[in-house]
């Protein structure tokens, strides 16, 4: 039976949570379950996956207001749940469940569908020998394993419940949308015609601090008023852990600073770019001796910003 | 005027990936040569189609196209469409998710 998933509670916020709280809670959680540093890896990438998908549901305006309106039901229990993929209203069509694809199935039966989880399959029960469907699902792949490649196994019930386990290969290299195939891993033939193919769509999860951008990645890197103006070393989060940044002297909020070759594979087996997005932070407070010191700048300093006077 | 828009290459990778020929297409997409030679005049399969040597990303249109028309009944320049307006749901899936990314940062 599909769990219930309360996707408030997996990421610690409210029902009535903002979206800020939301994307600040699933930062917190991604960064405490990710898998390059979670005590227990195995644990943490299940659970980083887990947080992942809630994020996914609650940061979609569209995908919360359903999960909302379904309320605490079980799927294929309660009332107005869709069917999981391939399911009721189409008697004749197999249904299939997928296991270790980083979703659920509570999250494949609110939101599989065409495009999704079990995508494109048409009505069956032709008397010609006829190829099986083809089967989709959706894979969460997360950027380490879209850096360096990974071999996962995803399971497959099908309807007569026999469980079938595959070891699918993850390129490096791999891209949001990107679809893998496992030929002949789909439905099964009619009368003699052979099985379809398996088809696996690549959503790549969110980081808790780098954005994607096709082969670059992006992080937000707070400095000091003073780091700007004076020049700093800063760690920057990358893939395969913290390293040094050098912020020149003057830099100015916006700028965009370059890691060469810190992003993901390129086609041609060279990798992005990781850009750091400077923000100049505020300290929210100051004692009264930083305060002095400010004013003393304030006195001090000749320039204003956009040429003022 | 706006212009026909240039079907996107899906990209899709199997471990043995490799070019595929227009024979060895249509066998894999349970298919004739004649329907995939057709699909192609018809700009159905974009840049391959003109290349006469194919991708995995083309063998999943055709399959998807064969899939419309044998069960859907759907002509192919209609199967072309629903493909196309896929595809075009995706991508713009995928720009919303990295607005709201970069928006929410």
């Amino acid at each position: 039976m599909t769990e219930y998933k309360d996707y408030y509670e997996i990421l610690g916020v409210t029902r009535t949570a903002t979206p800020e709280e939301i994307r600040s809670a699933f930062r917190k959680k991604a960064r405490e379950y990710h898998p390059d540093v979670a005590k227990d890896k195995v644990q943490g990438a299940e659970k980083f996956k887990e947080v992942n998908e809630a994020y996914e549901v609650l940061s979609d305006p569209a995908k919360r207001a359903k999960y909302d309106q379904m309320g605490r039901e079980v799927p294929g229990q309660g009332f107005g749940w869709p069917s999981g993929p391939g399911g009721a209203g189409a008697p004749d069509m197999e249904e299939f469940h997928f296991g270790g694809t980083g979703y659920s199935d509570f999250f494949e039966h609110l939101f599989g569908g065409i495009g999704g989880s079990g995508g494109f399959r048409g009505p069956s029960g032709r008397r010609m020998a006829r190829r099986g469907s083809d089967i989709e699902g959706d894979l969460m792949v997360t950027l380490e394993e879209a850096l360096r490649g990974a071999t996962r196994e995803v399971t497959l019930q099908r309807g007569e419940g026999k469980t079938e386990t595959y070891r699918v290969k993850i390129p490096s290299g791999v891209r949001e949308g990107q679809r893998i195939r496992l030929p002949g891993k789909g439905e099964s033939g009619r009368s003699g015609g052979g099985s379809g193919d398996l088809y696996l769509r690549v959503r790549l999860a969110r980081h808790p601090d780098l954005r994607v951008e096709g082969s670059d990645l992006f992080a937000d890197l707070e400095v000091a008023p003073w780091e700007a103006v004076l020049g700093a070393s800063v760690a920057v989060p990358t893939l395969e852990g913290m390293v040094m940044l050098k912020v020149p002297a003057g830099s100015t909020a916006g700028q965009k600073l370059r890691l060469r070759g810190q992003g993901l594979p390129r086609e041609d087996g060279s990798r992005g770019d990781l850009y750091a997005l400077l923000e100049i932070a505020v300290p929210p407070e100051v004692s009264p001796g930083e305060k002095e010191l400010w004013e003393k700048l304030a006195r001090e300093s000749r320039w204003r910003p956009g040429g003022r006077s | 005027m706006r212009g026909k828009r240039e079907r996107m290459a899906v990209g899709v990778w199997t471990e043995s990936s490799r070019p595929l020929q227009l024979a060895e297409l249509a066998e894999l997409a349970e298919t004739t040569v004649e329907a995939v030679r057709q699909y192609c005049e018809m700009g159905l399969l974009g840049e391959e189609g003109r290349r006469g040597s194919f991708g995995e990303g083309t063998l999943f249109l055709v399959r998807r196209i064969e899939q419309l028309r044998v069960e859907y009944g759907m002509p192919p320049p209609g199967a072309g469409l629903v493909l196309d307006l896929t595809a075009r749901i995706e991508e713009l899936e995928q720009e919303l998710r990295s607005l709201r990314e970069a928006m929410g940062r």
